[in-house]
């Protein structure tokens, strides 16, 4: 191994943390057994399928042992492609610059759908009133069918270039539309608790997260799980477990339970449309 | 409820603690202003009195209420301050259950957690203890690490260091280079063995290799389980990362996170010189220009990933110094995941600090940050029983039981936060009728609530699986 002083340091530096080390919770080491089913990605995936895992592990007498990580789709897609995890959770289906090889298999079709705080039940959006809203041209509620309050639109969103923005971006904005002053979040469940707290708050959420909060038909078409199956709403996702390859050996007998089982049809249809 | 303690009782342990005197009652005095006091302790330094009061007027030493406090009293019994701690703002206290005080500082037991307050500042930090139905006693501290007992489980955590409460990361340097600066993948990889195995939590590792490295790959899967996160420098070539060199970047492992540098002049461009991979390459941090030390004992600016790295090892270093417990992939998740996403050939985006801080902090991710949601995923009758799965979803650690009503008449009631798989038997007539799942809080008000028409069960002899069977009540 040779070294470049100027391009490369090479030492191993410790951060190590003295302090905590040996704190309670720590415990020492804990790794899942080698053959668990590994899986990272999309934060808004993680709860459906930490369900999904619940009633499949129910239905074994010897389950395998799963790990289930947020860590947003692109690294969730890196890792199954890099062997990291054995399935890779994504928000989308399969896009031109994935990595070669990758199979998505659909697990869900979700919604992107444009919400107030209840407090502002707002009637309807139409394409022109969102061009406004979202580029700053209309700053205030006054005039908007349904509006319950005064003063600023407080804007909400995730945090650009997240699969959810993307298609929030894609179904509602023209692409000259700028956006002008809006609040970003890294996951649904921060931008909801904002838009929970916030009564002059406006944004967008996914179907399953819709709770607490008023659901805004655009174009005169509500976000329901009918629209959203029929195709007739355009904010619509799919959700994905991703694998390199076909789907094999336990993580392939689990994809495939999540294809047919009613159970895992029931748990699926409790948030989502189903995927066919 | 107001009650009261003896100071004769209070001086004598105090001074129990002081002077080693034999006990002796110098008092009769009774002290009023107490709220199910269950705790004292005493700081001779600061000559005060600490007593822990439940603050609930009902007795009931195993549930959780927000009502706790620690009242401040003089040496000669004075109530100095009755609620003294927790400083306004804070978490709040429980069941203050044990306390002891050293060095200016106080630790109590609070049920499944222990707290370390600052007697002066009143500054204070929380250690969860592990495990369920925990039920801690009382605290002591011998030789750094503080004890606590748990007459629940019949079970005595050590926690090191006791005072955990400015607890910060303490940076160390293990040399795997010779004089010339050259090093054998065997050090390296004998390097991180090291660190892991003497407790480091954040691995922070510039290196570069030609060669594919089974012994680095071992090395960090033994960090693996060690539970520490290594962080790796892209490599500097301006070259896919998985092009066979900067190995450790390259290596695909869970508690690996690969760095690409950033340039300065409006900090989102990749520099010149990083090395990228949408797969490989998960962050990018500052790493043109970066003020670092220099070996003639000075400062200089230095460029390269290696620069970029340690920006990584210091956010995780903050994250396990807030969450002491996190293990080496977890820690790697909630980086990533926080991560400012970014059109860079890389695959989380930009090192959000502030993000990745608060997503551990305020446990911003969806199923720990969301209101509580119950669904009811089956709910299937025959004529005396009643097969129920129901799901729930959201900050379920609020959840302490559920009531379980048909047609609006309760029939079942359930302890605990699992997710339900009932068979209820004893239940009439239940097909057809409307079912609600309540899920209970502690103080056993209903947080949460789901409901489903009850079908017909279509087989004689369902599949209850691993199902807990109850009676209708």
């Amino acid at each position: 191994v040779t070294t470049h002083a100027a391009r490369r340091v090479l030492c191993v530096t410790l951060a190590g943390l003295a302090a905590c080390a040996a704190a309670p919770a720590a415990g020492g080491a804990q790794t899942p057994p080698p053959d668990a089913i590994s899986m990272s990605g999309s934060n808004t995936v993680v709860p459906l399928v930490a369900d999904l895992v619940f009633y499949y592990r129910r239905t074994l007498r010897r389950p395998p042992h799963f790990t289930l990580r947020g860590v947003g789709t692109p690294t969730g897609i890196a890792d199954v492609a890099r062997g990291i995890t054995r399935i890779g959770l994504a928000a989308r289906g399969a896009a031109p610059g994935d990595p070669p090889g990758l199979v998505f298999t659909p697990l869900a079709i979700s919604g992107l759908c444009l919400v107030t705080n209840v407090r502002n039940p707002l009637a309807n959006v139409t394409r022109a009133e969102m061009q406004e809203i979202v580029s700053g041209r209309r700053t205030t509620w006054a005039g908007l069918p349904g509006a319950a309050v005064d003063g600023p639109i407080v804007k909400g969103g995730l945090q650009p270039g997240l699969a959810g923005d993307e298609l929030f971006r894609e179904v509602f904005l023209d692409p000259a539309t700028p956006r002008v002053d809006v609040r970003s979040f890294p996951t649904f469940g921060t931008l909801r608790a904002f838009l929970l707290a916030t009564p002059a708050a406006a944004g967008y959420m996914d179907f399953a997260f819709l709770a607490g909060l008023h659901v805004v038909p655009y174009e005169a078409v509500p976000c329901t799980r009918a629209t959203i199956a029929s195709g007739v709403y355009p904010g619509r996702r799919q959700l994905s477990l991703v694998t390199r390859g076909r789907p094999r050996g336990a993580a392939g007998r689990f994809v495939a339970w999540t294809r047919t089982s009613a159970v895992a049809r029931r748990v699926i249809a409790t948030r989502y449309v189903l995927a066919r | 409820m107001r009650t009261s303690v003896s100071l004769g009782l209070v001086l004598t342990v105090c001074a129990a603690g002081v002077l080693a005197a034999p006990p002796k009652v110098v008092s009769e005095r009774t002290i009023h202003g107490f709220v199910n006091p269950e705790s004292v302790g005493c700081d001779p330094a600061g000559k005060a009195i600490y007593v822990g009061n439940f603050g609930a007027p009902k007795l009931d030493p195993g549930k959780k209420e927000p009502t706790g406090y620690i009242s401040k009293l003089s040496l000669d019994g004075k109530l100095l301050d009755e609620k003294y701690l927790p400083a306004k703002g804070a978490e709040p206290l429980h069941k203050p259950k044990g306390i002891w005080i050293a060095n200016g500082k106080l630790w109590v037991t609070d049920i499944d957690s222990v707290r370390e307050f600052d007697l002066k500042t009143r500054k204070d930090r929380k250690v969860d203890l592990p495990g369920e139905n925990v039920f801690a006693n009382d605290p002591a501290i011998w030789g750094g690490a503080l004890y606590v007992t748990d007459n629940r489980n019949d079970l005595l955590f050590k926690i090191e260091p006791a005072d955990f409460l400015d607890a910060k990361a303490a940076p160390k340097v293990v040399k795997v280079l010779d004089r010339a600066g050259s090093a054998s993948i065997a050090s390296t990889a004998e390097g991180i063995r090291y660190a892991a195995a003497n407790g480091a939590r954040v691995i922070n590792c510039s290196v570069a290799t030609p060669d594919d490295a089974p012994a680095l790959r071992e090395a960090i899967a033994f960090a693996a389980s060690a539970g520490a996160l290594v962080v790796a420098s892209a490599g500097n070539e301006h070259e896919p990362a998985s092009s066979g060199r900067s190995q450790a970047a390259a290596i695909a492992a869970p508690n690996v996170i690969a760095v690409a540098a950033t340039s300065p002049r409006d900090g989102r461009r990749l520099a010149a010189l990083s090395n990228f991979g949408r797969t490989t390459i998960g962050l990018a941090a500052p790493g043109e220009g970066v003020l670092s030390t220099a070996r003639d004992g000075g400062y200089e600016l230095r460029s390269g990933t290696s620069m970029a790295a340690p920006y990584v090892s210091g956010v995780a270093a903050l994250i396990v110094g807030l969450r002491p417990g996190i293990l080496g992939p977890d820690l790697r998740a909630a980086i990533l995941s926080a991560a400012a996403p970014s059109t860079l050939p890389i695959s989380a985006g930009y090192l959000d600090a502030q993000a990745a801080v608060r997503a551990v902090t305020t446990r911003a991710v969806y199923d720990l940050g969301q209101r509580p949601q119950v669904q009811v995923v089956r709910a299937d009758a025959s004529r005396t029983m009643l097969l129920l799965n129901t799901c729930a979803l959201g900050a379920t650690a609020a959840i302490r039981g559920y009531r379980i009503e048909v047609g609006g008449r309760r029939v079942a009631r359930v302890r605990g936060r699992e997710v339900l798989h009932l068979l209820i038997r004893g239940v009439r007539r239940a097909a057809g009728r409307r079912i609600g799942v309540r899920a209970l809080g502690a103080s056993g008000r209903t947080i949460a609530v789901g409901s489903a028409r009850v079908a017909v069960a279509r087989e004689t002899k369902p599949d209850i699986g691993g199902a807990k069977v109850v009676r209708a009540t």
